[in-house]
């Protein structure tokens, strides 16, 4: 009896710790999310022999509404990626035409950057698809974290096998975060740095992502500015505002 | 209102001009490359928007184009075959015409436009853009376009209006009206969107020049594949000798596969097909319309590409009709170089069978570069 005692306790407790867990890395989903986002974000792809650098602005409300608009490189600009749920449109203004994005087009690379168009569009599932637990206390860039792993639930469709996030304690802010395939090889690294207030909150203003198995390959994204929590209408994120947003 | 697109900490120019300098070398041959025709081709785009007010704004587009070689001096009247004007006023200027170098400008855009949460109005010469599918658009009734033509991306404007009310749940209604050259065909049509399931759906009526036009589209997905179609159907206002009814009908799938491939399949059918093709695409406009979009009965396309970096892509297209075996191959390699700067190689080699043999009608061969600012 005693024994099964302990073992409830024990089992409670990784449900208590799971959910505290859960509750950290929603902490720090919210805060560099906010009610909705405006950002202009300048992202460089950088190759051993070749870097090439875009700007976008991107609106985005909860994780359902995203709006992005590029705003260089010349050739580019005006071009525009809606999500709304699962849906992606592409608005080429060259051709004046908005094109449904088929759901197999969200595992490429976004734009050619080191991103997925799945990362953009399935943000949401580190909270949802995902079962959370502690596995130490870390240092990063002398702030005090949580190591926190991340499994897919069993019948979730994520791209990644395993996922470790860093998060500073004190501010909840990613850090630092490792992707693993099914086989648990390191697939990226993404690591945050230059910390400063945008949009009045504490934020890391530069992430860079690093492709463990390409050498000199890596994606970094810059913060030019952020702004939290400007009511954005959900008619904002319509095929209709898809020509129309600056 | 937060709908509308002005948000705080973006402050718009009163005047934004964006564009590109290509230059295309396009060599023309027939088996052998040694006996082959060439051409030169400058290609300037000036596209100006002014932002009078953040409801109202203003386009005018420009295109240059400076054409010389060989292949311009063997062919006759080559500059009064592009100084084709289709609209109410004709804004092309043909400034040079000589035997051996002509130089054109177009003005293919020039509008007023309004819009707020509700009512977008466009007055003016301006693109039409109905069509959903990649090749072929049996729904875009106003600016039908031949795909070969890939140097002309952009595609003429239509002299129109466009009124559009947005309605609630991602819905609209559209209506556009052109003016033809010859006043009493004009186009005219309603388009309804709307969004349900996952998918876009829209359907169109209206008048098409000499005939009345019913049609409609969907843009969804089956599993992970693109899955989209349209279709048009025309039939003429009077029972002429030389009218008929005419069915278009498109369908595309795509699907993306790891390691950056990309495969995508579409079919075209029309009831009533003009069976002439021409095989100068990209010099010249040949007679598209959205009734002919392109010459056969049955039209397959295939086009596989490979993301070999993100600076750089192959695409294989091909397409193929039965009718004497018609068969036009396009590899195309593309190369972001710098920041703004592009080069293609593209190839298009006809096949068809002639009276008595198999052969290869001839190849196009073109190089471009393109600076964008």
């Amino acid at each position: 009896m005693k024994k099964i005692l302990l073992l409830l306790f024990f089992h409670l407790s990784i449900i208590a710790s799971s959910q505290e867990a859960k509750d950290i890395i929603r902490k720090a989903d919210e805060k560099a999310k906010g009610k909705t986002s405006i950002a202009t974000i300048t992202i460089q792809t950088i190759r051993p022999s070749w870097t090439r650098e875009m700007t976008v602005k991107a609106w985005t409300k909860g994780n359902d509404l995203s709006f992005i608009l590029v705003l260089a490189p010349a050739k580019e600009k005006g071009v525009v990626f809606l999500k709304r749920k699962k849906e992606v449109w592409n608005w080429i203004p060259s051709i004046e035409r908005n094109i449904k994005m088929p759901p197999s087009m969200m595992s490429q690379s976004w734009m050619g950057t080191d991103f997925t168009n799945d990362d953009l569009v399935k943000e949401a599932s580190i909270l949802e698809d995902y079962n959370h637990s502690f596995l130490q206390d870390v240092i990063i860039d002398a702030r005090n974290c949580y190591k926190i792993q991340l499994l897919p639930k069993p019948k979730s469709a994520v791209v990644w096998g395993k996922v470790i996030m860093d998060i500073d304690k004190k501010d909840f802010m990613m850090l630092h975060v490792e992707y693993y395939d099914e086989d648990g090889v390191l697939i990226n690294t993404m690591h945050c740095s230059d910390i400063k207030l945008l949009g009045d909150r504490l934020l890391p203003g530069k992430m860079e992502m690093v492709p463990a198995n390409k050498k000199g390959n890596k994606t970094v994204l810059i913060y030019n500015s952020l702004i939290f929590d400007t009511p954005l209408d959900d008619s904002f994120f319509n095929t209709q505002n898809i020509t129309k947003a600056k | 209102m937060t709908a509308t697109a002005q948000t705080e900490g973006t402050k718009t120019p009163l005047i934004e001009l964006k564009g590109y300098i290509k230059d295309m070398q396009s060599t023309y041959f027939i088996q052998k490359i040694d006996s082959n025709a060439s051409a030169n081709l400058i290609h300037n785009r000036l596209n100006f928007k002014v932002n009078m007010t953040p409801k109202f704004t203003g386009r005018l587009e420009i295109r240059t184009r400076i054409f010389y070689g060989e292949l311009i001096k063997q062919t006759p009247e080559f500059g009064k075959s592009i100084d084709q004007e289709n609209g109410l006023f004709d804004l092309s200027f043909l400034w040079i015409d000589e035997k051996s170098i002509v130089a054109q400008s177009v003005i293919d855009r020039m509008l007023l436009e309004y819009s707020n949460e509700k009512w977008d109005i466009i007055i003016g010469r301006q693109r039409i853009n109905w069509g959903i599918t990649n090749v072929w658009n049996a729904n875009d009734i106003f600016n039908a376009y031949n795909f070969l033509e890939f140097d002309y991306e952009e595609r003429p404007g239509s002299d129109a209006v466009s009124i559009q009310r947005n309605l609630s749940n991602n819905a609209s209604i559209e209506f556009a009206y052109k003016f033809e050259k010859n006043k009493d065909t004009p186009t005219t049509a309603f388009l309804y969107k709307y969004n349900k399931w996952n998918y876009d759906f829209q359907f169109l009526g209206g008048l098409y020049q000499t005939d009345y036009v019913v049609g409609g589209g969907w843009a969804g997905n089956v599993k992970k594949a693109g899955f989209k179609g349209e279709m048009s159907y025309f039939h003429p206002k009077k029972n002429a000798v030389d009218s008929a009814n005419t069915f278009n009908l498109s369908l595309m799938s795509d699907l993306t596969f790891p390691d950056n491939w990309y495969v995508s399949v579409a079919t075209l059918y029309n009831s009533n097909p003009s069976n002439v093709l021409l095989t100068n695409g990209s010099l010249y406009s040949p007679n598209i319309s959205a009734k002919s979009l392109f010459p056969f009965r049955y039209n397959f396309y295939f086009t596989i590409v490979k993301t070999i970096s993100p600076i750089s892509t192959f695409n294989f297209s091909f397409i193929y009709s039965p009718e004497k075996n018609t068969l036009i191959l396009v590899p195309t390699y593309s190369w972001n170089v710098a920041n703004n700067f592009d080069i293609d190689f593209i190839l298009q080699s006809f096949f068809q069978d002639q009276s008595n043999s198999y052969s290869n009608l001839v190849n196009a061969f073109y190089i471009r570069g393109r600076w964008s600012f």
